[in-house]
């Protein structure tokens, strides 16, 4: 155990190595031995995470060179040890958090403030003198970090194998691996980050590869457009998240995380920002507060940043199912977990607003996934509405909750997207889609992704079927799969401490997350299989992919998302073995995740909030039996709703658009039909509200914001032209005699041009001379 | 960094800036007919002067701190003209830069043919007088340098370069022409006004308190007769014409080294000279760099030449720079000279990679002509998305240093400022993405292009060697920052006892 609790710094260590490794060596000439090089090493990273939890479990802390055992996690803090400041000042060594503190902090201010258990690990090392401090980078590994770290691993792992599968046939599969390795790391690196400059480094380094990933097929114009949006969008709240750091900075003189003086989570410090005043009439901790929130919101695509998560489903599944699903955008929530105490130190007025953020991101988001034919993008929108529920969790103050709900959403979401993937692999096979393939691919794989087209898959698809089952009733909420617990202990948190407001709207949410999942649940896998005569996606930018196709078709072929189709033609259903492994392990988390922790007082019960050190939510029957009718009545909807997919061409392609209409059409089919005539028609135009909202609004605002500040470029342009050049213009024309003079001496001879300069310095000589006497 | 101790009776500056001179001479004897040798004898003595300007790097005592290898001969001495040079945390970073943009830029020199022999000459004069500015601590000799540097730098452009050539290089020359007739303004006053009559700048700064009131009127010229050359608003626009018209070594030297001048004259002669009036005057220049790095940025995202979305970058970068100058304290000035050495090497890189790589290949450099660039040159394109990132911040490049630094610098002492310069972070971004997408990836535009020759090893080498800066020094910062860092404490504390003096 010392061994991993010692090179716990290792883990983001063996994903940098595979980058490093196949960007710079020959190696990625070969996809095989990228690919599985790729995959060894993440293997490797899971087994340190794995160890250094089970040492953090245990209550092994590394101080000194040396392993100590503290009794149990939970009593850790409490506990006063001074910290032992090492002579050697840049080497590394390990420091100990002194927790003296606690009923100060209390007392310092209303609100009771987050108790963090000290931290197990922390090893920092000198990385750049700004000013008199000397900036430290390190690790920080308390058993929050030791969880997260577990669970990026091993989806990042699961993800990887599948992508062995997936990207087969994709000319530039060692880049990905490069790609998603380097992207691995840095969300690694995030997870363990002892200070938050080293953490926003490792955020934006993950923007970056999200955007590399996004536009990883960039012959689509979509696929670039979409990278675009993303790395715009998430920008926009990155830059406000780094004033917040800075103003952090200038506030506290450091970023470390830690308690002692000079770090962030000084409760003297806390309370300080807790009761000082800037020039806005906000208090400090509340401004720093809301600007790292908003790194929050672009990242995890919370209201109104949301707009780019669902068009990075442009691109590969596995990096949907990783980077925006279960890693990156997760990460925000990340943030405000770890900045807790400074959320918490101006009693409340920050976190009202992230509950207010969080519960309408859940509803909204919920009400969009309603009314998808994409298989993807339902996850999508599923993903922005259970990133709300977390971001609410905290927000009400359900800390444990809220980072529960963050791992057990992070395996059955990875697991569905690769599910989806799955899917959508086979679909492409298909002889019909095949078909749409040779005219252009864009289409056929849009066309392969609309659940209209599919139906039945269960008998296909097995093992992705009862996989995708598994994670299906997790993100429904369904006891005793993992989303029921973490979700019910939002919701018990909520209605614990009377958040009445955020409780309901997340009931909702919950509702209309069971809805829509059943429904594409059903229409994929339930049914006749409907894609013989599948709905054709139009693209409208197909005359220009045609084109493009003519000119250089052979570099395009295989730059796409679909894979070993072509040689597929007798019996095409099958199941890739690297993709069903990926599939069930993260089926098994799907199914047991929750019981890390059971909210009952039994062996084992409560396991992960008092690894915490977390006051535990008690269970609440009647909030749990709430949940469970909440998730059975969305369920049994979504059940009724989704009949309505008889053949892919129930609807003309043109009413795709509106939804609306279409159910109200096809509601015959519902056998309940009070049930439908009301909460489906209800649904559905919420559904068709928000939607418009989304693209007609939202998106409208974007890009007007964009042609906008190109007009004020061309105006800027147009007045540095005219104004500010031409004055100098004139200038310049009156000198032009001299110019031509100038020009005129222009003998081409060396010599005589350095004659001309130590002339002119002889001359500047003289004038001074001249003036000085 | 001091790894290792250099002997003190070997004048190491003067060779430094010798060590560009002399191959001007050598180049001059040489027939013109040779053209390998005069082009080996130019990138040679350029490298040899790199290595000079590395060994005084590392031979740098920081924990001594102050002036080092100092060396003082009389000149005129009845004027109190003397030859000082000396090297401290700011100079020696700049030193470097200077010797790395002249090694590779030496190097895209290569396929220069037309009157090569001139054109060498002029190249490393023109690095003689910046190496001299970074040196000299004398203001009289700081200008005899100056101007060396400014000079050739119209023949440069008139003769070898593209686009608008003469017109590019007569408003530049203009341009800087007025910034220094301002500057030489700010120094007789200085001269007359200390009572020394001597050009000594530590002695001045050290010795000589200017009244206020004196330094309030003298400072605006000296300063603003600087911050010409460092593009500073409203006295930018020489800048992006110059970049796109010059040749590709001269627009590196330009952009990576010449606006450095600008900056450097700033903050040496400026601000280390009149504290007090420095603080008189920061906060609106503060104000007027706002303009540099956001209206920079915006008009970068409005153009369709390639080198002018990197000209008007380089005002929207070096804007920062003197904001951060503006802040006027420990961390912002680190992060400016951080920046003057960020800057420089990125901004050398990208017109390494669209001047030497794509434009002298082309012929174009209008975005909607090209595409498709990363499959004709991969090198190219991974090139100049290295120094993109750098550019738009991102953590792991030099630039994110740089910017994070000022931004820290800025937000103590005008936090609105910050905010608002903050804005240019992600139209950075967006029109950076949109140069790599529109050149890089898109599609071909012509075919031609599928058939361009392939790149040559000066051009891999000098990408390389930039490239490896810009992701060692993200990667470990603290190599110039520690240097940096020393170099500026004397200045901050100049400022600060000027605050302290003046009150609040």
């Amino acid at each position: 155990m010392a061994f991993f609790l010692q090179y716990a710094w290792l883990i983001p260590v063996f994903p940098v190595i595979s980058f490093a490794v196949i960007t710079l060596t020959p190696i990625r000439r070969s996809k095989l031995v990228s690919g599985w090089l790729a995959i060894g090493l993440m293997m490797v990273a899971t087994l340190f995470a794995l160890g250094l939890a089970f040492g953090v479990a245990q209550g092994l802390h590394w101080r000194d060179g040396q392993l100590i055992q503290v009794e149990a996690a939970g009593a850790a803090h409490g506990e006063e040890e001074d910290a032992a400041h090492g002579e050697e000042g840049a080497a590394v060594h390990g420091e100990e958090e002194d927790a003296a503190h606690g009923e100060e902090g209390d007392a310092a201010h209303g609100a009771a403030i987050i108790d963090f258990p000290k931290a197990n690990v922390i090893q920092r090392f000198a990385w750049a003198p700004t000013g008199d401090a000397v900036f430290e980078m390190g690790v920080y590994i308390d058993p929050l970090v030791a969880a997260v770290l577990v669970m990026v691993t091993i989806t990042a792992t699961c993800i990887h194998l599948f992508s062995l599968g997936y990207m087969a046939t994709n000319p530039r599969q060692s880049r990905f691996f490069s790609f998603i390795s380097l992207f691995a790391a840095a969300m690694l690196a995030m997870t363990m980050a002892d200070n938050l400059l080293l953490f926003f480094m490792a955020w934006e380094v993950m923007g970056l590869c999200s955007y590399l990933l996004i536009g990883f097929l960039f012959e689509r114009p979509q696929a670039y457009r979409a990278s675009l949006k993303a790395f715009i969008t998430t920008r926009i709240g990155d830059v406000l998240m780094l004033i917040g750091i800075v103003y952090l900075y200038t506030q506290a003189g450091s970023l470390a995380f830690g308690m002692r003086e000079g770090e962030v989570f000084n409760p003297e410090f806390l309370a300080r920002i807790g009761s000082e005043f800037n020039a806005l009439g906000m208090s400090h901790a509340t401004a720093i507060a809301l600007l790292l929130f908003a790194g929050t919101i672009g990242k995890s695509a919370q209201f109104p940043l949301h707009v780019w998560l669902p068009d990075a489903m442009e691109g590969p599944t596995p990096v949907s199912a990783l980077i925006h699903a279960a890693t990156m955008v997760s990460a925000g929530v990340f943030l405000v977990g770890r900045m807790f105490p400074i959320f918490q130190a101006d009693g409340g007025a920050a976190l009202f607003w992230v509950s207010v953020v969080g519960a309408f991101t859940a509803l909204f988001a919920a009400s969009i996934a309603v009314a998808q034919f994409d298989i993807k993008r339902i996850l999508a929108y599923s993903t922005l509405s259970q990133l709300g529920f977390m971001v609410a969790a905290l927000g009400i103050g359900g800390w444990v909750a809220g980072m529960f709900h963050l791992l057990t959403h992070a395996f059955f979401k990875a697991l569905l997207f690769l599910g989806s993937g799955s899917v959508i692999h086979a679909m492409e096979a298909t002889p019909a889609i095949e078909k749409i393939h040779h005219k252009d691919e864009y289409a056929a794989q849009q066309t392969a992704q609309d659940i209209r087209n599919m139906g039945d898959l269960r008998r296909r698809l097995p093992w992705t079927f009862w996989t995708y089952t598994a994670g299906y009733l997790a993100l429904a909420g369904i006891v005793p799969f993992a989303g029921f617990w973490s979700k019910d202990e939002i919701l018990a948190d909520a209605s614990l401490h009377g958040h009445w407001v955020v409780y309901i709207v997340l009931s909702v949410a919950a509702f209309l997350t069971a809805f829509y999942m059943t429904r594409q649940w059903r229409a994929v896998f339930f049914g006749e299989y409907r894609g013989e005569n599948p709905i054709e996606f139009v693209n409208p930018e197909a005359q220009a992919a045609h084109g493009h196709h003519d000119d250089h078709g052979h570099h395009d072929d295989h730059a796409h998302d679909s894979h070993a189709g072509h040689m597929n033609t007798g019996n095409h259903w099958h199941e890739n073995a690297p993709m069903t492994a990926a599939l069930v392990v993260l089926a098994s988390f799907a199914v047991t995740g929750g019981f890390f922790n059971l909210p009952f007082p039994i062996p084992g019960g409560h396991w992960l909030s008092s690894l915490w050190g977390q006051e535990a939510a008690k269970f609440n029957v009647v909030v749990a039996g709430m949940s469970l009718l909440i998730a059975g009545v969305g369920i049994a909807a979504g059940w009724f709703y989704a009949n309505a997919f008889k053949t892919a061409h129930d609807r003309d392609p043109l009413d795709a658009r509106v939804p609306a209409l279409f159910n109200v059409l096809n509601r015959k089919y519902m056998i309940d039909e009070i049930y439908a005539a009301t909460v489906g028609n209800l649904t559905s135009a919420l559904a068709v509200i928000w939607s418009w909202i989304d693209r007609q609004i939202l998106d409208r605002i974007v890009n007007g914001t964009g042609i906008f500040t190109f007009f004020l470029s061309r105006m800027n342009f147009i007045v540095d032209d005219t104004v500010l050049n031409d004055g100098p213009d004139a200038v310049a024309d009156g000198t032009v005699a001299s110019g031509k003079a100038v020009r005129r001496s222009q003998t081409g001879k060396a010599q005589d041009y350095l004659e001309m300069l130590f002339a002119g310095v002889v001359v500047l000589a003289l004038v001074f001379l001249y003036v000085f006497q | 960094m001091h790894l290792f101790d250099i002997s003190p009776d070997v004048p190491w500056l003067s060779l430094t800036w010798l060590s560009t001179l002399i191959p001007c001479l050598l180049i001059m004897v040489v027939p013109s007919t040779q053209r390998e040798l005069i082009r080996w004898i130019g990138a040679g003595f350029s490298i040899l002067s790199l290595i000079l300007s590395l060994i005084l790097f590392f031979a740098y005592d920081p924990l001594q701190g102050g002036f080092q290898f100092v060396e003082r001969l009389p000149w005129m001495p009845q004027l109190g003209i003397n030859y000082i040079l000396g090297a401290d945390g700011i100079t020696l970073p700049m030193l470097v830069l200077n010797g790395f943009i002249i090694s590779t830029g030496a190097l895209m020199s290569w396929n220069i043919e037309n009157r090569l022999k001139e054109y060498w000459v002029l190249l490393l004069l023109l690095t003689t007088g910046v190496y001299g500015v970074f040196v000299s601590l004398d203001l009289f000799l700081f200008f005899v340098f100056y101007e060396l540097a400014v000079l050739p730098m119209y023949l440069l452009i008139g003769v070898w370069g593209s686009t608008r050539k003469e017109y590019g290089a007569m408003k530049l020359t203009m341009f800087l022409m007025a910034g220094s007739a301002l500057s030489i303004i700010g120094l007789l006053a200085i001269y007359f006004g200390s009572g020394l009559r001597t050009f000594d700048m530590p002695l001045l700064a050290e010795n000589v308190v200017f009244s206020r009131q004196f330094q309030i009127i003298f400072f605006p010229p000296l300063f603003i007769g600087f911050a010409v050359l460092a593009g500073m608003f409203p006295f930018h626009t020489w800048s992006p014409t110059g970049h796109v018209a010059a040749p590709t070594a001269v627009s590196m030297l330009h952009a990576g080294v010449l606006m450095k001048l600008g900056a450097y004259g700033c903050l040496r002669a400026a601000m280390w000279l009149m504290p007090d009036g420095a603080q008189q005057w920061l906060p609106i220049i503060a104000v007027m760099t706002i303009f540099n790095v956001v209206y920079g940025a915006t008009i970068a995202m409005a153009q369709r030449d390639f080198k002018f979305i990197i000209g008007y970058s380089s005002v929207s970068h070096m804007g920062l720079v003197v904001m951060a100058l503006a802040a006027g304290n420990q961390i912002g000035l680190t992060g400016a000279v951080l920046q003057m050495f960020a800057h420089g090497i990125m901004t050398g890189l990208f017109f390494a990679v669209v001047g030497r790589m794509i434009y002298e290949r082309t012929h174009t450099r209008q975005l909607p002509e090209l595409g498709g660039m990363a499959r004709v040159m991969p090198f190219a394109a991974y090139m100049f998305i290295l120094g993109g990132l750098s550019s738009m911040g991102m953590p792991g490049f030099a630039g994110f240093w740089a910017e994070f630094s000022i931004f820290i610098g800025v937000w103590e002492r005008y936090p609105l400022i910050a905010i608002i310069a903050a804005i240019s972070i992600p139209i950075t971004g967006a029109y950076i993405l949109r140069a790599v997408y529109q050149v890089f990836f898109d599609e071909v535009k012509d075919p031609e292009f599928l058939k361009l020759p392939k790149l040559t090893w000066q051009e891999y080498t000098g990408g390389i060697v930039l490239a490896i800066i810009l992701i060692g020094v993200g990667i470990y910062p603290a190599i110039l920052t520690e240097m940096i860092d020393v170099g500026v404490t004397p200045i901050v504390q100049q400022l600060h006892s000027a605050v302290v003096a003046v009150g609040p």
